[in-house]
């Protein structure tokens, strides 16, 4: 490093890009375990990151009382340093005078870039930039559910791409599947599946037929759309609805997905999660599960959370599962769950003073909690 | 001369023994009695130490109930644990001969208030204000060790030398948890100073003696009953409908007896508060961590001119049994210790060395703890040791030595503003906002304000901020502002009316307080937040311990523990 610093200071002309600059070791290599905490409502917000068995509270970016930072999280290695970076989404931040407007930050590892704040091309007010969001292979998907279209309110939008360069996908565009209609709430969560792929639950979408309609049919049974590669100039897709969904299902309302395990969608007032394969063929149902979150991992096993009686399900390969300690409903365990690697985290964000979140390693038996030294809702969301 | 009674006109007011009564109870020698009640005889005794006490011994039928003994024994341990400060200690407790349980407590020479305002009309504004002062300190005193006086009342407040001290609490009335009622089918104790709360047999707390202070302070003030005179079931029908006649008090003493008689237990002050009140609340920083209210009490103590009198006779007659040499010694002693408090001089007669003299309790408190009253030296066991130094210098000299004992971390009792909050959280008021206490509260809890997945929730986002004097266009005018912040969030995809949120806060005494009326919107919009402040005006004291909200008509109410 000193002596890359000394040949700069002696004006050398020299270009540093590309991983094979970094001779710099990161905090966060991608090879070791990470996961963001996020607490939406400590203050304006934060972020934690759980490295290993080592908890840090990363360095907030500026923010406003009640921006809501931290209310979504991703880990991945954005800028291909092999340094893993942390994006947070906090959907109530004021952007230029729009109130609410919503905003993304990348804190990247590695030491070397400073913070970056995204924000919606055209920040609306209310849209709630920021509320979820995804990273896959490079690239970034961020879900702007309240966003409105013309006089199409709530309809929603999603921000696909890099950092640098993101563009903006709706219902309304030709090439999506589905009509822009009030109170779909497009967006409201992502999940890149394999490569380029996007999927995206509209979990308020209305049971109303083809063509636009308003406040017609059955109300928010819920949708999800598969969008092949975020990237192609003219895009395509697939939209999937089941069709004995009953009014207020809300499927589509959380989504995982691991290689092995398929694309898991939870519709948490049905009671169900329903698997998919990568072409959008349903191959499983799982009832009984009111899953307001969902991860899955490398090895095939998909997590339950059901915040409501403080518990956690695992699913694993093979339909054999378990439950995790049930004794927690106070705690709120289970307010949030994800895999990195084949560690499960999972939240408990009203356990003690601050929250804490439990980790289990591959033997569900095992668990370790962590705490923050302070915090409001500690645990409430994770990468 | 030996042979030691009492004669009927006994300056310590008591009558001779009985021929039927016995002339020991344990290692106690009885020379006369005090008094009788439902519960059982007092007496008045030597102990072995040559100190006159009172023994107070249980009636026959009673001693015989199946573990009342144990029971009583339990109720004099914990009776034990109050600091005697301005009330009458209790130093022994046992059984007799006859299988009969007693206490023992300090013999207080001076003269209950009941005769003192029967004999000679009301206070004067000076003694009235020390007594107060010394019988809300004393009820501070009991209410810390847990303990409710239950019986508080004139004939129990005795207007000694030394200040005023309040006797016979709580043991009794402890025992008979049920009715009021003795097995003999008497109401125990006196209902025309009782807060209707006990008058109507509900449950009990500190809150009712406070009831009594007010009425006993007025009745001393004024030279009458404020709920007048009558028999139990008309008094007892008074307290519970009329308002009390207060008279006119010299300040501050006319508002907090006002306070204290209100109906609503939770409305009235603490007895810390009423202590804090009476002695203006200004914090002494140099003195050692003594208790204030021993400073103000000492310095302004008057006892009316009969108890001097009086306690001098009693001087002459507790003399006997005492070597001369020692009994010289301890009078000279208190002659300066006295002497130099009234500023006079002091002449044998107005002298009283009736007992040892003690230094008062010690208030330390640890950081973030409630004050323990702590006694600097228990030498009550060691009668051998020389009372050698004048009473004021031997208190700094205990205090001092609890301060190295203890670690004091600024522990004046009362200045800190800190009261003794009944739950178990503390806030402290003056820190500002974000107190996060390592105590179980809900403060940074999500609540569902509704039973599906996506109803809205309701956050109290941060611990109250108290002592504010005024907050956007609201001034207190009950001592403090406390602010409540709260974020709503609506995540699912329906709006949702709000109404007029229905929001209470209830404080460490119990009150119920409702917010300043605030604008909210109408209501919240899928994905919207409103991030809002409730205000509340509450007394110096108070610190909020919970927020009851129903945020949305016919929703759900949530309690949110602070």
């Amino acid at each position: 490093m000193r002596h890359l610093l000394a040949l700069l200071i002696a004006g050398a002309s020299l270009t540093v890009t590309g991983p094979q600059a970094a001779a710099v070791a990161c905090t966060t290599p991608v090879e070791t375990d990470h996961t963001a905490i996020g607490d939406p409502f400590a203050g304006p917000g934060a972020v934690h990151l759980l490295s290993g068995n080592k908890l840090v509270a990363l360095p907030s970016p500026e923010l406003a009382a009640g921006d809501g930072y931290g209310w979504s999280a991703e880990v991945a290695d954005l800028d291909g340093d092999r340094c893993a970076d942390v994006l947070v989404g906090a959907p109530y931040a004021d952007v230029n005078g729009a109130r609410d407007a919503g905003a993304v930050y990348v804190l990247y590892g590695g030491g070397t870039r400073p913070p970056r704040k995204l924000i919606a091309p055209s920040p609306q007010q209310d849209a709630h930039f920021g509320w979820s969001v995804s990273a896959g292979d490079g690239l970034i998907a961020i879900g702007a559910p309240y966003e409105d279209e013309a006089d199409t309110q709530d309809q929603g939008a999603i921000y696909t791409g890099t950092a640098d360069n993101l563009r903006r996908l709706s219902q309304e565009m030709a090439d999506v599947p589905g009509n822009g209609e009030a109170g779909d709430q497009y967006g409201w969560a992502l999940q890149f599946t394999r490569g380029r792929s996007l999927a995206v639950g509209v979990p308020y979408e209305n049971n109303d037929g083809a063509g636009k309609q308003v406040g017609e049919g059955l109300l928010d049974t819920g949708s999800i759309t598969l969008i092949n590669d975020v990237t192609a100039a003219k895009i395509t897709a697939t939209k999937w609805e089941p069709e004995e969904l009953e009014a207020g299902s809300r499927f589509g309302y959380a989504l995982a997905y691991s290689d092995s395990v398929g694309l898991a969608v939870s519709a948490p007032v049905e009671g169900t999660v329903r698997f998919f394969d990568a072409a959008l063929k349903q191959t499983s149902t799982l009832r009984q599960q009111s899953a307001g979150a969902l991860a899955a991992s490398p090895d095939g096993r998909l997590a339950i959370g059901i915040a409501s009686t403080g518990s956690v399900r695992i699913v694993g390969p093979g339909r054999s599962d378990r439950t995790l300690d049930v004794t927690d409903s106070d705690g709120r365990l289970g307010a949030a769950v994800a895999f990195s690697g084949n560690r499960l985290v999972v939240g408990a964000p009203d356990r003690g003073p601050y929250g804490a979140i439990a980790v289990y390693g591959r033997n569900a038996d095992e668990e370790e909690t962590f705490r923050p030294g302070k915090g409001a809702e500690f645990g409430a969301t994770l990468s | 001369m030996d042979n030691e009674g009492t004669s009927l006109m006994d300056p310590t007011g008591a009558a001779p023994l009985r021929p039927t009564d016995r002339r020991e109870i344990g290692p106690y020698r009885l020379l006369g009695r005090l008094g009788e009640g439902g519960m059982g005889t007092v007496f008045l005794a030597r102990a072995p130490t040559e100190r006159l006490v009172a023994v107070k011994v249980v009636k026959a039928e009673y001693a015989n109930q199946q573990g009342f003994a144990a029971r009583f024994h339990a109720e004099v341990e914990n009776a034990r644990r109050v600091a005697s400060f301005c009330t009458a200690e209790v130093l022994d407790n046992g059984n007799s001969d006859d299988g009969r349980p007693y206490m023992v407590t300090e013999f207080i020479a001076g003269t209950p208030l009941s005769e003192q305002i029967a004999q000679y009309g009301q206070l004067d504004p000076g003694t009235l204000h020390g007594v107060a002062l010394g019988v809300a300190a004393a009820l501070a005193a009991i209410h810390n060790a847990g303990l409710v006086h239950r019986d508080l009342k004139p004939a129990n407040v005795i207007l000694s030398l030394s200040g005023p001290r309040v006797i016979d609490f709580g043991i009794a009335r402890a025992l008979d948890r049920d009715s009021g009622f003795t097995l003999s089918g008497e109401l125990l104790g006196s209902p025309g100073w009782w807060a209707p709360e006990q008058v109507r047999g509900i449950e009990i707390t500190p809150a009712a003696d406070i009831f009594s202070w007010g009425c006993l302070v007025a009745y001393a003030g004024n030279g009458r009953h404020p709920f007048g005179r009558g028999d139990v079931i008309t008094l007892a029908s008074r307290v519970l409908n009329d308002q009390p006649d207060l008279g006119a008090l010299p300040a501050p003493l006319n508002d907090l007896v006002r306070q204290a008689t209100q109906m609503d237990p939770g409305a009235r002050p603490s007895a810390q508060e009423l202590v804090l009140a009476l002695v203006g609340g200004v914090p002494r920083p140099v003195d050692p961590p003594t208790v204030i209210a021993t400073d103000v009490l000492n310095q302004s103590w008057q006892p009316p001119e009969n108890v001097v009198k009086d306690t001098g006779a009693f001087r002459r007659f507790s003399r006997r049994g005492r070597k001369k040499a020692e009994q010289e010694a301890l009078e000279r002693e208190f002659q300066e210790a006295v002497g130099a408090q009234q500023g006079e001089d002091s002449s044998p007669g107005q002298v009283a060395a009736f007992q040892e003299l003690t230094p008062p309790p010690v208030v330390v408190r640890d950081a973030g703890n409630a004050p323990t009253y702590v006694r600097p030296e228990p030498d009550h066991t060691n009668p051998a040791e020389p009372v050698s130094k004048p009473r004021s210098t031997r208190w700094l000299i205990a205090a001092a030595a609890a301060v190295a004992a203890l670690s004091v971390t600024g522990a004046v009792l009362i200045s800190t503003l800190r009261p003794v909050a009944s739950t178990s959280t503390q806030t402290d008021p003056t820190a500002g906002p974000t107190q996060v206490t390592q105590q179980v509260n809900d403060v940074g809890r999500r609540f569902a304000l509704g039973p599906a997945i996506d109803d809205p929730l309701l956050l109290v986002t941060e611990a109250p901020q108290c002592g504010l004097a005024d907050y956007q266009g609201t001034r207190s005018a009950q001592g403090q502002l406390c602010l409540v912040r709260w974020t709503m969030i609506n995540p699912g995809g329906t709006i949702k009316e709000l109404g007029d949120p229905v929001v209470t806060l209830t404080d460490n005494q119990g009150a119920a307080h409702d917010p300043a009326p605030a604008d909210l919107p109408a209501s919240i919009v899928p994905g919207g937040r409103v991030d809002g402040v409730f205000v509340f005006d509450l007394a110096p004291m108070r610190v909020p311990v919970k927020l009851s909200a129903t945020m949305f008509p016919g929703g759900k109410q949530v309690e949110v523990i602070l």
